[in-house]
């Protein structure tokens, strides 16, 4: 009873301040739209916001070929050409990449469609960024398109050749023409090629979307990032405690230091566990994220991923002296475990050290949970080791409080 | 002189603290130091990003044989692959592709999919039973599925471009007969079942072996990849991510320390240190000069260690030294402005923590967005219109252009930005905390 009378009069104290709504509540949800919108969030269906990587394109060839090759990259799922005058100087092409204005600039140099059905072929010209993301979804795009002009262009002469064999041109213009006409079919043929990719993932998300949900990412992981910026203010209580006396007097009381150590823990659980589930809802009903689809595993992952949150908290609150290290031993946890983690952009992102050592934090343990959950579309069994290894975390620091908080 | 003498005794406490110290040079320089080896290098250097290396399973269900092709195709000895399938196996295992995929082979499509659900694989290529039954019949069409972890983005788009590309070149040879062909007919002439095997044995015969062709050149034919080559030395900073960080980290802790520094007004208050200043001949504005005086030089002293610690230790060139200067300026005046508009709407120390915490917190996210989207493809524009609703997001920009080369007339926007938001901030705060002191 007295263990829970003092975790309601820490509820409470949180609850009083309407900065802990912003801080728990809004921005976390204000974040995750931001950042799933920023990582391909909504997809609108609004066929005027493109979502193709725009590309310059200049064409200083000016032949026959050139429309041919603009048409197949307009048709690339990947990137997206945009017209430049041909007398751009190359300064300009190269400054509108370097500033980021567009990826990539494809010039297509003079005599490129003279050369196309020669040995002696020029090489398109790519202006773009070494070593981005970027540079490598350009290079993809522009290289399908051009092995399906080139492959266009062998069909047409292909069929020019046939034709020749079993009933020779009477002049060059008709066989120019012949070979016009079976270049546009080849091209045409693009549209439905006759082997296809198809593209599946697993559950959840497949189910909801043809395109991943963004905020299915950014959900949980602004979640678990602002439960422990929220330790601020549920940390803060203890330290506050301790200056002001009130700790000391309790100790004068019949309560031990087991149940005080409790208390606290109990209220930060409980203030993070009713944070995740207005967050969880939120995102289940508004967002589409999968948090429901698999009950029973979001609850174990929300348990323990709030036990470890607050046993970091109560590990902070005991370290603390003062209000300003409340401050610095919760936002300092918070950049490095979210950072590592994986919270803030998907580890994939990183290098293959950053995403090893990222799992050595919590977070990531914890978005692995989530992310099994919501676009795995995975059940209880997947979490089991995530919600294990969060709870071995959970028993750290809170061990680590314990022996601080006797030791006091 | 009050004013001065009261900013000498804040500073002295500052520089006195462990706690503060710690804030201001050291934690920032570790978190910089830590990013840095998990990128694996220092500013300066061009590793930049790495495109990861996916683990692959392929499963190859290909059950036709070229032994149905025509006579020439199937005798000839460079075709040592019996199948489509197998082509495109031999494809996605050669040696130019082995930095791009890790490839394990297995015979079930559901045990594929079960590796990719438990992540031992992110992506599985399953090639189906009738490819190269497909591959001769004259219609028709055939897919080729590529399962994905949901998870990943990045390694299954490069798989899929590699895939494409190859069902690309077997398309190209059903295209190539099926345009003849058409191109024939309707020249309006007459062509018999023999003729039509007589042309496809011609065509496949000027075929090069697929699985042969695949990763045997180590340019491209068709690609002429070049950097765009600019003025600056120093560009490429704008996309190594230790760099930004460094400047994030920098920029998020000068707002923390500006904030932070300015709370010794609330203390002083708790403490009984204020009201007995006050007791004394010495006007408000005198003892916010002063305040606003020791965290502005407090930050000036921040900054100018940091930045010479990244030039020194991580190799970060910070770009022009006037621009960085007059940015670092200002910064620290927005900065120390933003701490006593923030501590103008506190009572207490108490509520300083989550205040200060979360502000800066939510304020330093919403400037760093385009550095959190730095690697990204394309980036939405709202990212640059949210970073630019906070000082810092232009004061992140600003460090971001002169790194990248850019002088003074190409910051000057953001310089002006932040003493704009300075002036407004301590304007608001001034006012505030003399109406409560009154």
């Amino acid at each position: 009873m007295r263990i829970l009378n003092l975790a309601l009069n820490d509820l409470l104290q949180i609850i009083r301040d309407w900065k802990s709504f912003l801080f728990l509540l809004i921005m976390p949800v204000i974040f995750t739209l931001v950042f799933g919108f920023a990582f391909g969030g909504f997809d609108t269906g609004d066929e005027e916001v493109d979502p193709r990587l725009p590309v310059g394109f200049v064409d200083q060839d000016q032949e026959q070929i050139s429309p041919v090759l603009f048409a197949l990259l307009k048709k690339s799922d990947a990137i997206r050409p945009v017209t430049f005058e041909e007398d751009t100087t190359l300064e300009e092409l190269e400054r509108i990449v370097a500033e980021d204005e567009l990826a990539a600039m494809i010039i297509v140099p003079d005599g490129y469609s003279e050369s196309l059905p020669t040995d002696q072929k020029l090489k398109l010209i790519i202006i773009q960024k070494e070593a981005t993301s970027a540079g490598a979804t350009v290079q993809n795009g522009v290289q399908a398109a051009v092995n399906r002009l080139t492959n266009s262009i062998s069909a047409a002469q292909f069929s020019t050749m046939i034709q020749a064999q079993f009933n020779p041109f009477g002049s060059q213009t008709d066989q120019d023409a012949y070979f016009d006409g079976s270049l546009e079919n080849a091209v045409a043929s693009w549209d439905a090629p006759p082997f296809t990719l198809i593209s599946t993932q697993t559950g959840a998300e497949e189910e909801r979307a043809e395109q991943p949900n963004a905020f299915s990412h950014s959900s949980p992981g602004m979640m678990v990032q602002f439960a422990i910026a929220g330790l601020i203010g549920a940390a803060g209580i203890l330290v506050i405690e301790r200056k002001s006396g009130s700790l000391q007097r309790l100790l004068t009381t019949a309560i031990s230091r087991t149940e005080i150590l409790i208390g606290h823990f109990l209220a930060m659980f409980l203030m993070v566990l009713i944070q995740f589930t207005i967050l969880i809802g939120f995102a289940a009903i508004f967002l589409d994220v999968g948090y429901f689809d698999a009950p029973l595993a979001t609850i174990l992952v929300t348990l323990t991923t709030a036990l470890f949150v607050a046993s970091m908290g109560m590990l902070i609150g005991t370290l603390a002296k003062s209000e300003e290290q409340v401050i610095m031993y919760s936002l300092i946890p918070m950049f490095i475990l979210s950072g590592l983690g994986g919270a803030w952009v998907p580890l994939e992102f990183t290098s293959p050290t950053f995403r090893t050592v990222g799992h050595f934090t919590p977070v990531a343990w914890a978005m692995d949970g989530f992310q099994n959950i919501v676009m795995r579309g995975m059940g209880l069994e997947s979490v089991l080791m995530p919600a294990a290894i969060l709870l071995g975390f959970t028993a750290a620091c809170f061990g680590l409080a314990v022996w601080r908080f006797e030791y006091e | 002189m009050k004013s001065i003498d009261i900013a000498l005794k804040d500073m002295l406490q500052s520089f006195r603290s462990l706690f503060a110290v710690m804030f201001m040079f050291v934690i920032p320089i570790l978190m910089t130091g830590m990013f840095s080896l998990m990128f694996g290098g220092s500013g300066n250097d061009e590793e930049g990003f790495v495109l990861p290396t996916t683990k692959v399973i392929l499963v190859n269900q290909d059950e036709g044989s070229f032994a149905g092709m025509p006579g020439e195709v199937s005798q000839n000895p460079e075709y040592d692959a019996s199948s489509i399938g197998q082509l495109l196996t031999m494809a996605l295992t050669s040696e130019g592709l082995t930095g791009i995929m890790d490839v394990s082979m297995m015979d079930s499509s559901a045990d594929a999919r079960f590796a990719v659900d438990n992540q031992e694989a992110g992506v599985a290529i399953i090639i189906p039973k009738n490819l190269t039954t497909s591959f001769l019949a004259p219609l028709g069409t055939v897919a080729v599925e590529v399962y994905q972890d949901p998870t990943l983005s990045i390694g299954p788009a490069i798989i899929k471009g590699i895939v494409s590309q190859l069902l690309d070149n077997f398309s190209a040879s059903k295209i190539t007969l099926a345009v003849t062909l058409e191109q024939i007919e309707n020249s309006g002439q007459m062509i018999d079942e023999a003729q039509i095997q007589a042309v496809v044995a011609q065509y496949l015969a000027t075929i090069q072996p697929e699985g042969q062709s695949q990763g045997s050149e180590s340019a491209n034919p068709y690609l002429d990849i070049r950097a765009p080559k600019t003025d600056q030395n120093s560009s490429d900073q704008t996309i190594n991510p230790v760099a930004m960080i460094m400047a994030g980290m920098s920029i998020f802790y000068v707002y923390l320390t500006g904030a932070s520094g300015t709370q010794t007004i609330l203390k002083e208050e708790e403490d009984g240190t204020l009201p007995r200043l006050f007791s004394t001949p010495t006007p408000t504005a005198t003892i916010l000069r002063g305040k606003f005086l020791s965290v502005t030089l407090t930050i000036i002293v921040q900054i100018t260690v940091l930045l010479v610690f990244g030039e020194l230790v991580f190799k970060i060139h910070w770009g022009d030294l006037l621009s960085v200067a007059l940015l670092s300026i200002a910064i620290t005046l927005s900065s120390a402005a933003f701490g006593i508009f923030l501590v103008s709407f506190m009572k207490s120390t108490r509520q300083a923590g989550i205040m200060i915490g979360g502000v800066v917190t939510i304020l330093g996210m919403a400037g760093m967005m385009p550095i959190f989207t730095l690697g990204m493809p394309n980036p939405p524009a709202f990212i640059s219109i949210i970073s630019h609703l906070a000082p810092q997001g232009w004061a992140a920009e600003g460090l971001q252009v002169t790194m990248s080369g850019g002088v003074l007339s190409d910051v000057w926007t953001n310089i002006l930005a932040l003493l704009v938001w300075a002036v407004a901030l301590f304007g608001i705060g001034v006012y505030r905390v003399n109406k409560r002191y009154k």
